[in-house]
């Protein structure tokens, strides 16, 4: 593992949240909307990118599958209503 | 950071805006059940229904089947409640009853991503988006 030789230094807001640098945020891949977890150590707080966020590759498959096809919320709902309507019929009769 | 206290029960649109990545908080829903940070609950009419939805959506068999193993995984899946139990609930749209009830009976916070249902849940149970679910979790 390479370490950056640089200190990097971030600074605390009123609400709390701080900034990772960008080079430490190409480093560990992480994406807006990752999640990092924090871990308290005997010298401070450890940040280290969430498994929450790790996409198996056929989830990823999928997610790419759906880009592609431009599938979107809206219309996941909307999808879901119309299955959910023939379901209904066929678990519990009209 | 553990919630196992906190049972949450899964709507079909947040499985399938999790499985096809529609929405990331529904993502990371779904992987902190099945990592067992918090429960997940669906009912076999859920099951059906994410099925059904990805095959709407051209999705391969095989890649469905992939689907349905992972939410299984994440998820413990109860069976559909009678609808001898359906009477007691009145909402705008009946083919919603089945979640709802399914929630109720777990005693489940109910997370979707269909506002119409949310805003009808809420007189029966709490009822929230992904992204509310996880701000209530810190996650």
């Amino acid at each position: 593992m390479k370490y950056l030789s640089e200190t990097l230094f971030g600074k605390v807001t009123k609400a709390g949240t701080i900034t990772i640098p960008k080079k430490l945020r190409m480093k560990y891949h992480i994406k807006v909307g990752d999640v990092v977890k924090y871990a308290d150590v005997d010298d401070g707080i450890k940040i280290v990118p969430s498994e929450l966020t790790s996409i198996p590759p056929k989830i990823k498959e999928m997610w790419d599958e759906a880009d592609e096809k431009k599938i979107s919320l809206k219309e996941i709902v909307e999808k879901v209503k119309k299955v959910r309507s023939q379901v209904y019929n066929e678990e519990y009769g009209t | 950071m553990k919630n196992t206290e906190l049972k949450f029960f899964i709507d079909t649109t947040v499985a399938i805006s999790a499985i096809t990545g529609r929405n990331k908080d529904a993502w990371i829903l779904l992987e902190s059940g099945k990592k067992r940070l918090i429960s997940l609950f669906v009912n076999e009419y859920v099951i059906k229904e994410i099925r059904r939805t990805l095959k709407e959506f051209d999705f391969s068999q095989e890649k469905i089947n992939y689907a349905i193993d992972y939410v299984s995984e994440c998820c413990i899946i109860r069976k559909n409640v009678p609808k001898a139990k359906f009477s007691k609930y009145v909402i705008q749209d009946k083919n919603d009853i089945p979640i709802l009830a399914g929630a109720v009976q777990e005693s489940a916070i109910l997370v979707t991503e269909d506002n119409a249902l949310k805003n009808d849940a809420k007189k029966y149970l709490e009822c929230v988006n992904p992204s509310e679910t996880l701000k209530r979790l810190s996650i």
